[in-house]
C-alpha cells in the first residue's frame, strides 16, 4: 500500500515537472522551428527575405518569398524521402521558369563524411538551373545525369528523386507559369 | 572516501565507459563527430546530477520493492526536460542527437548509479558524484569521437585538422565498424595503463 501511495506522489510530481518545462519550452521551440526554415529559405534566395506564406497541401508546404526589393520566388518542402540512415527532408527553392534554383537538406542522417556530402555545394551546384525538360534525374550508375557522391549512391538517389517528384509536384501546383517546362 | 575522491573516481579509474563498460549505445552511436559527444555527455551529466539528487532525497521514502519503476519516472522526467531544452535552444544538436536523447532514458550509468550510489548516500556526495561519472562518460564520447572525427572526416570539432594535400579520409572510421574498433582500442588502453600500475 505504501508502495502504491509513493509511486503515485512521484507520478504527480513528475508529470506537473514536464508540464511546466513543456509549457515554458513551448514558444522557443515553435521560435527555433521558424528560424530554422527562414534561414535555410535565406540561403536558397540571393535576395533579402522580407516575408514569407506558406500553405500545406497533402504534406507538401508551397512558400510563396517575397523579398525586401519586390522580388518574389517560390519554394516547397518535401515530407520525407527515405535516405541511406533514415528520412531526409528537403527545401527546394525554384527559378522563374520553375527549375531548381538551390536546395537545402532540412534534416538527414546520412553517413557523416559519406552521404552528407548531399547537402554540400560541389553537389547541389550540379542541379542549378536544371527541370523536368532539360536533364535525366536518374544518378549516372542508372544511366541518368546526376553525378553521384563517390560511395554514396543511395543518398545521391534519394536526392535526385526528391528534387524531381518537387518538380512534378511545383508543375502541379503553378500550371499556367510552368506551362511548357513540363516533361513531353 | 573523501568527497574529492567521490567526484574524481568517474573520470579515470571508475569511468563509466572504459571501466565499468556500460552505455555503449550512446557511446557507439553519437561519436562520428566531437560536437555531438560533447552535447551527448552535457545532456547526460544533467541527467546524472539531476537524478542522482533527486533519488538521494527521495530515496528513504520509497519501499524496496517498487524502487526500480519510481527511479525509471525520475530519470525520464529530467529526460524530457533536457530533450525539451535542446529543442528550444539548440534545434542543429537536437537534429544531430536525434532518438538518443530520448533514450537517455534507458542508459544503464544513469541507473546503475541511482542504485548502486544515490539512493544509498547523502545528497552531496551523489551530485559529486553524478557530475563525476558524467564527466568521465563525455570524456570517453569525446576520445572516441577526436578518432573518429579525425581520422574518419579529416577534422577535429568542424576545424579542418590534416594539413595534407590529397588527404582521403578513412571512412572505416566514420561508419559502425570504426566505431567499435576505436572503442575497444580505447579500453584495451585503460585497461594496460591500469595494470601497468
Amino acid at each position: 500500500m505504501r508502495g502504491v501511495i509513493v509511486m503515485t506522489i512521484i507520478g504527480i510530481i513528475a508529470a506537473l515537472t514536464m508540464a511546466v518545462a513543456n509549457n515554458l519550452t513551448q514558444g522557443p521551440i515553435a521560435a527555433a522551428k521558424g528560424r530554422t526554415k527562414y534561414e535555410a529559405l535565406q540561403e536558397i534566395f540571393p535576395f533579402k527575405i522580407a516575408s514569407v506564406k506558406d500553405s500545406e497541401s497533402n504534406g507538401v508546404v508551397f512558400f510563396e518569398v517575397s523579398g525586401t526589393k519586390g522580388e518574389s520566388a517560390s519554394a516547397l518542402e518535401l515530407g520525407t524521402t527515405q535516405g541511406y540512415a533514415g528520412l531526409i527532408e528537403v527545401l527546394i527553392g525554384f527559378d522563374a521558369d520553375c527549375n531548381i534554383l538551390d536546395y537545402k537538406v532540412v534534416t538527414h542522417s546520412e553517413t557523416p563524411g559519406l552521404g552528407d556530402k548531399i547537402t554540400q555545394d560541389d553537389f547541389r551546384a550540379q542541379f542549378r538551373g536544371k527541370g523536368l525538360k532539360n536533364f535525366d534525374w536518374r544518378v549516372n550508375k542508372d544511366g541518368g545525369d546526376v553525378d553521384a557522391v563517390t560511395a554514396a549512391t543511395i543518398s545521391s538517389r534519394a536526392i535526385s528523386g526528391a528534387l524531381e517528384r518537387g518538380l512534378k509536384l511545383f508543375a502541379e501546383k503553378y500550371p499556367n507559369k510552368c506551362a511548357g517546362s513540363k516533361k513531353e | 572516501m573523501t568527497l574529492w575522491q567521490e567526484f574524481s573516481k568517474g573520470i579515470v579509474r571508475e569511468n563509466p565507459v572504459l571501466k565499468i563498460l556500460l552505455g555503449f549505445c550512446p557511446t557507439l552511436a553519437v561519436t562520428t563527430l566531437v560536437i555531438n559527444a560533447l552535447g551527448m555527455g552535457a545532456a547526460t551529466t544533467f541527467v546524472l546530477v539531476s537524478s542522482n539528487l533527486a533519488i538521494a532525497l527521495v530515496a528513504r521514502f520509497i519501499p524496496e520493492n517498487v524502487r526500480i519503476p519510481c527511479y525509471i519516472v525520475i530519470i525520464a522526467t529530467f529526460v524530457t526536460v533536457v530533450e525539451l531544452l535542446i529543442q528550444a535552444f539548440s534545434p542543429a544538436l537536437n537534429a544531430a542527437l536525434g532518438i538518443y536523447i530520448p533514450l537517455i532514458v534507458v542508459n544503464c550509468i544513469i541507473l546503475g548509479r541511482a542504485e548502486a550510489f544515490a539512493s544509498k548516500n547523502p545528497v552531496l556526495p551523489s551530485i559529486l558524484d553524478g557530475l563525476g561519472m558524467g564527466l568521465g562518460f563525455t570524456f570517453a564520447l569525446v576520445i572516441l569521437a577526436s578518432i573518429r572525427e579525425i581520422f574518419g572526416n579529416g577534422t577535429w570539432l568542424g576545424f579542418n585538422v590534416i594539413g595534407i594535400e590529397g588527404f582521403s579520409p578513412i571512412l572505416f572510421f566514420a561508419l559502425p565498424p570504426g566505431a567499435f574498433l576505436g572503442l575497444g582500442l580505447l579500453i584495451a588502453l585503460v585497461s594496460a595503463y591500469q595494470r601497468k600500475r
